[in-house]
């Protein structure tokens, strides 16, 4: 009897499902099915975040989900901002990344990397990121980019409410978020605002301090009527220029003010196969920067006589703005399939004015770093996909690009080519192989820093080849991705030169990059990963090795998160050593009604998070400043 | 220290093991038909679910414990999916449950019992009071928290 009745209770709790939970993993099937959805396995190499990872991290900016990218590191630059590196690369501005909001992208126009502003973009209105590995993404847009990472906004069916998210933060940070979107009877409508004010602590130095503050402000709305969509948004960044150019590391004075508008109207056609866009981009750049030691301006000063060349004053105000039309269609036959693109591109780079005051405290106004003033990129793309069979894709792409300058620089022609092998041997292993051989042109920023000598950089050629094997199910799966890339002139800062160069020599690099995740339960899971790098000239200017531990449990109302991220030691330069780096956080989630919520989350919580290494340029000589400092964050989260 | 942490982490997920059974992640259609059958059996006894709109591969996963009708008549459970064009005005539907996906369409027509569609950023349930009382339905405790 008693046998009898714990097997009834046990199949009534196999079988009578409680409608709540139901719900619940309609909420998490929908959150997975929404990023497999947009996930194009023939693009490369891909790191997806779904929504439920996005909310297991009490991940409230980007760059809280890509510090924890394999093969990358998230330093502060000289400029104070979280740049993206590859392994082992200088920690400078990375260019030819590019960050797309659904299909519009919003990096920079002047140094073709997002980061300045969009580091920090908020993430309540965002579904799901997928980060796309090196330059094998021919079909995302039509530049090449070493990193390519995709937010893709929330279906407002899925929100059908508002949500509201406060924030406030170590240091007297604080975050307002309200996103509201709505599905109207014929149409959709999503909207985004958010107001940040991020305070870091002041690094003091022998001669003073270097602060990195900032303000930040985002909006960005989607409305969608059948198949038409139409988008934009702006960014607005007020923020100290921390140690910026200054000679001796510490700036007596400075402020920057930057902004962004964006739009974009969409026609998608051939069932969401096929899509015809215009967009339209501005920014505008303000900065000022004050130090009586001097501003290395490198390009308009003379190094044999600095008090007369030599600016201690660089007040600068630019205009960039870049238009985008686009068509795009994909042909679908019996075993093969093809796509098809052609974009144009426009973008013009206007200095309003370049103020500079001297060292001797002569003036100078509408100083100009070089001629670049505009830039009009033609590209014509195909990918041919021959399925072999069910499991098994041969893929060849060709895509021909045109950059046209103003009339000082050369134009660049480049025919990017890629072939592809994706094959599924069986269900649970998998694997793809790409060889490339593409290109990265030189981004307007590293026009008007390379040397006087050659201001027409030509663009860097690249040999890539890359391997991913996976193999497991849904509750396991282990994955390694080995990649060899070969570059001719590598376009790098020269020190001796003063000024960005297309180095001579030849560099090659090899890395890989090892996973495993574990699904424990669909809500219960751990994720490790290993990578390292190693390249030829065997010089590193960040971390060539490292490592992560995410680990995601939810326990009744509460999720908890750990994330370490390991950078292990190396020596920047040749010269100075790196210790071993282990930031550790740990996020906590209650709900405290179905509509409300709390989140905790204690960043670094070591105190020991990598140290990334500038130069004092009055004697050359390299110091560190730890990249961040442990830091509490309190947020509610209201949906309604 | 920091070995132990490394260690703590990766073994933090194995604590929670045993909270839930493991499970591979749910088809969206299948979970679909569930949260349907569960409404339909919580107020019908064996119900007879004529759904609207559905694809073949959606009425493949309602449970063998109901029965699926192709004429809406004889049906004492509606289901309408969004963007279906049948018009439920041709069957006699008075004294019957009617249920969409559409917020629409529950916000729209009075004779409409309930709706599963996403608010407040997650999929949810409504249930008219109203039309609860007219048709005579008790609620369940558990389901007051889905009343409209």
């Amino acid at each position: 009897m008693k046998f009898f009745l714990v097997f009834l209770i046990f199949t009534k709790i196999l079988f009578s499902q409680d409608l709540q939970l139901l719900l619940d993993k309609y909420k998490l099937a929908t959150s997975n099915l929404i990023s497999e959805k947009t996930k194009k396995e023939s693009l490369g190499h891909i790191v997806t975040y779904t929504q439920q990872d996005l909310e297991m991290m009490n991940a409230t900016v980007l760059k809280d989900v890509l510090k924890t990218l394999p093969k990358i590191s998230m330093q502060t630059n000289f400029y104070g901002v979280s740049n993206l590196t590859y392994a082992g690369n200088p920690n400078s501005t990375s260019t030819s990344m590019r960050v797309y909001i659904d299909d519009q992208e919003v990096s920079s126009v002047q140094t073709l990397s997002p980061w300045l502003m969009f580091a920090d973009y908020p993430l309540e209105h965002i579904s799901h990121i997928e980060a796309y590995y090196g330059e094998s993404t021919l079909l995302l847009g039509n530049e090449p980019a070493k990193l390519t990472v995709k937010l893709y906004t929330k279906k407002p069916y899925t929100i059908n409410g508002s949500i509201l998210k406060n924030s406030i933060s170590s240091f007297g940070s604080y975050s307002s978020s309200i996103v509201v979107a709505n599905e109207l009877e014929e149409s959709s409508l999503l909207l985004m605002l958010n107001s940040s004010k991020i305070d870091k602590p002041t690094f003091k130095l022998n001669n003073g301090a270097v602060e990195n503050n900032s303000k930040n402000e985002y909006g960005y709305f989607a409305y969608r009527k059948d198949d038409y969509k139409l988008s934009g948004g702006f960014a607005q960044l007020k923020k100290d220029n921390f140690i910026s150019l200054s000679t001796d590391s510490v700036l007596d004075s400075s402020q920057s003010s930057n902004k962004e508008y964006f739009l974009e109207l969409a026609k998608s056609f051939n069932d969401s196969n096929g899509k015809i866009y215009l967009s339209f981009n501005q920014s505008t750049k303000k900065s000022f920067d004050k130090n009586e030691e001097g501003i290395l301006l490198a390009p308009i000063i003379d190094f044999t006589s600095l008090n007369t060349t030599m600016p201690k004053e660089v007040n600068e105000n630019l205009t960039l703005k870049k238009y985008d039309l686009g068509i795009s269609n994909i042909f679908e036959f019996n075993d093969y399939s093809l796509f098809l693109a052609g974009a144009v591109k426009h973008k013009s780079y206007k200095t309003n004015s370049r103020d500079v005051v001297y060292l001797d405290n002569s003036t100078q106004n509408n100083v100009s770093l070089s001629n670049i003033k505009q830039e009009t990129i033609y590209t014509l793309s195909s990918e041919h996909s021959y399925y072999l069979n069910d499991s098994n894709i041969l893929i060849g792409n060709l895509k021909y690009d045109k950059y046209i300058k103003n009339n000082e620089f050369k134009d660049i022609n480049f025919l990017t080519s890629r072939i592809g092998y994706i094959s599924s041997i069986n269900e649970k292993l998998n694997l793809k192989f790409f060889a490339t051989k593409t290109f990265t042109p030189p981004s307007m920023m590293e026009i008007d820093y390379a040397t006087k000598e050659d201001k027409d950089l030509k663009n860097e050629d690249k040999d890539i080849l890359t391997f991913e094997v996976n193999y497991g199910d849904e509750e396991e799966k282990i994955s390694l991705f080995l990649n060899y890339l070969n570059i001719k002139d590598m376009i790098i800062l020269d020190t001796n030169k003063a000024g960005y160069i297309n180095y001579n020599g030849n560099f090659d690099a090899k890395g890989f990059s090892l996973s495993y995740k574990k699904y424990f339960t669909p809500n219960n899971k751990i994720d490790l990963n290993y990578y390292s790098y190693i390249n030829s000239i065997n010089n590193y200017r960040s971390p060539r090795s490292g490592g992560t531990i995410r680990a995601y449990q939810i326990f009744h109302d509460f999720n908890f998160y750990e994330e370490l991220i390991y950078k292990q030691k190396y020596k920047y330069d040749k010269q100075l050593k790196v210790k071993d780096s282990f930031n550790l956080s740990l996020g906590l989630n209650y709900k405290i009604t179905r509509d409300l919520e709390l989140n905790l989350k204690a960043n670094n919580i070591l105190d020991d998070d990598m140290d990334v290494v500038y130069t004092n340029f009055t004697d050359m000589s390299l110091f560190k400043l730890s990249n961040s400092t442990r830091s509490y964050t309190a947020s509610i989260k209201w949906t309604f | 220290m920091k070995i132990f942490i490394i260690l703590l982490i990766s073994l933090f997920p194995l604590f929670s093991k045993n909270i839930y059974f493991v499970q591979s992640s749910s088809n969206i259609q299948e979970l679909e038909a569930k949260i349907v059958s569960q409404i339909a059996t919580t107020f019908i006894d064996k119900p007879k679910i004529f759904i609207s709109g559905a694809e073949e591969k959606l009425i493949f996963y309602f449970s063998k414990n109901l029965t699926i009708e192709k004429n809406c008549n004889n049906a004492d459970f509606i289901y309408i999916k969004k963007g279906s064009n049948v018009d439920i005005n041709n069957c006699i539907h008075k004294n019957k449950i009617i249920f969409t996906d559409d917020k629409h369409t529950f916000k729209n027509n009075k004779n409409i019992f309930g709706a599963f569609y996403w608010f407040k950023s997650r999929p949810n349930v409504k249930i008219s009071s109203k039309k609860a009382k007219s048709l005579g339905l008790k609620i369940p405790e558990d389901y007051l928290k889905f009343l409209d």
